[in-house]
C-alpha cells in the first residue's frame, strides 16, 4: 500500500514534470549533452540553425519542407498533405514541452531529411533557431 | 436461415451502398416466392410463411445494422493510434485492411513509406493488439504487395480505381473525404477536386 502511494506520487510528481518543460529546459538539456563531449562549448547558434533548417542533407527534403520556410506558419506534410501545426514556440505554445514527443521527432525527422540522426549540437541549433522565430 | 443471412452478408461489401442494396433485391425475391402459400388453409406452407417473415425480419434487422456500420464511420481511436498513426495522415481505419496486414505495416515502421515512423517496442505491441482487435478478415481487405499499402488492396481499388483524383494521392483521404479528420467517409462528405 505504501508502495502504491509511493509509486503514485512519484508519477504525478514525474507527469507534473513533464509538463512543466519549457523550451529552454530542452535547450539546456542538450547543451549539457554538447558540454560533456566538449568543454569549450558557450552556446548554440540560431544561424547554424537557420542553415539547417532550410537546407537539404543528401535527401529531397529539408526541415522546411513540411514545416515552411517561415515555422511560425502551419505547414503541411508533403506526401499526406495533412497540416502541421507551427513548430516555432511563439507561434504555438505547445513546442519542446514534451521530451519524449521532441525526440520521437528529431530521431525520425532527421533520419527523413539527414538519412543518419542529428548532433546535439545540430539539434540545439535548430532550437535556438526555432525560438528566434517571430510569429 | 444462418447460410441464408451469411449470404447476404457476403454481399455486403463494407463502405458500398451498392451491395446493401444488392443483399436487399436477393433477399425480398427469395422470400417472396417461398413464403407464397399454395392454399389458404394449409397448415404446413402456413408455417412456412411464419418462418420466411421471421426470417426476412431478423434479416432486416441485420442489415439494419450492416446498414449502421456500413464501414463509413470509424473510431474513435485511443491515443496511441491517433498520436503514432495520425500526426503525418488521417487516422485510417483499422477496419480496412488485415491483421496480417497491420502486422506488416508495423514491422516496418522505421521505413514507412519513405519516412521515419519508427516506434519503440511498447507503443509498437500497444498498436498491434489494437489493430488486430479492429482489423478486417475478409480476402479483399488482405494486402496485395510486399509493403501492404492498404490502397492496393482489393477492396481499395474496387472502390476507388487505380488513379488518384490530379493534383491528389490516396495517401490523402481528406482531399475527397472532407470529413475524414473526424473519421466520416460517408458518401454525403464525398467531394472530388476537379483540379
Ligand atoms: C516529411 C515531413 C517532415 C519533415 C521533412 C520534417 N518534419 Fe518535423 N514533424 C513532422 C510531423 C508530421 C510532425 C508531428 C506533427 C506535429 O507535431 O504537428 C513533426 C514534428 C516535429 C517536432 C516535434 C516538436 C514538438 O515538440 O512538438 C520537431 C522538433 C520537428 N518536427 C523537427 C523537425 C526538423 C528539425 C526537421 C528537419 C531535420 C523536420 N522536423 C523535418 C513532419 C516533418
Amino acid at each position: 500500500m505504501r508502495i502504491r502511494i509511493l509509486v503514485l506520487s512519484t508519477l504525478l510528481a514525474l507527469s507534473g514534470a513533464a509538463s512543466a518543460l519549457t523550451p529552454d529546459d530542452v535547450k539546456s538539456a542538450l547543451a549539457a549533452e554538447v558540454k560533456a563531449t566538449d568543454p569549450a562549448f558557450k552556446d548554440f547558434s540560431a544561424q547554424r540553425g537557420n542553415v539547417f533548417f532550410h537546407a537539404r542533407h543528401g535527401g529531397e527534403w529539408s526541415c522546411a519542407t513540411c514545416h515552411t520556410e517561415l515555422p511560425a506558419a502551419s505547414g503541411q506534410h508533403t506526401v499526406t498533405k495533412k497540416p502541421i501545426r507551427p513548430l516555432a514556440p511563439a507561434a504555438n505554445a505547445e513546442r519542446f514541452t514534451n521530451q519524449d514527443k521532441v525526440d520521437k521527432w528529431f530521431k525520425r525527422n532527421c533520419n527523413d531529411v539527414a538519412k543518419r540522426a542529428c548532433t546535439a549540437r545540430e539539434k540545439g541549433d535548430l532550437l535556438a533557431y526555432l525560438m528566434s522565430v517571430k510569429p | 436461415m444462418k447460410t441464408f443471412i451469411r449470404s447476404i452478408s457476403r454481399g455486403l461489401p463494407r463502405g458500398s451502398d451498392v451491395g446493401v442494396s444488392k443483399g436487399a433485391s436477393t433477399l425480398w425475391s427469395r422470400a417472396g416466392s417461398i413464403a407464397r402459400p399454395r392454399s389458404p388453409f394449409n397448415l404446413e406452407s402456413l408455417r412456412t410463411a411464419a418462418l420466411m417473415t421471421g426470417t426476412a425480419l431478423v434479416a432486416a434487422l441485420f442489415m439494419a445494422e450492416a446498414a449502421h456500420a456500413d464501414g463509413k464511420r470509424f473510431g474513435p481511436y485511443p491515443d496511441v493510434y491517433t498520436q503514432e498513426c495520425a500526426s503525418c495522415h488521417v487516422a485510417y481505419p483499422p477496419e480496412l485492411m488485415t491483421k496480417k496486414g497491420w502486422a506488416t505495416i508495423t514491422s516496418t515502421l522505421d521505413k514507412h513509406f519513405g519516412t521515419d515512423a519508427s516506434v519503440d517496442a511498447k507503443t509498437r505491441a500497444a498498436l498491434d493488439g489494437f489493430l488486430a482487435s479492429r482489423a478486417a478478415t475478409r480476402e479483399r481487405n488482405a494486402p496485395s504487395e510486399p509493403s501492404a499499402r492498404l490502397t492496393r488492396t482489393a477492396w481499395f481499388a474496387s472502390e476507388h480505381g487505380s488513379t488518384p483524383p490530379a493534383k491528389t494521392s490516396f495517401a490523402n483521404c481528406a482531399a475527397c473525404h472532407t470529413q475524414a479528420e473526424k473519421n466520416d467517409y460517408s458518401e454525403r462528405g464525398i467531394k472530388v477536386p476537379t483540379k
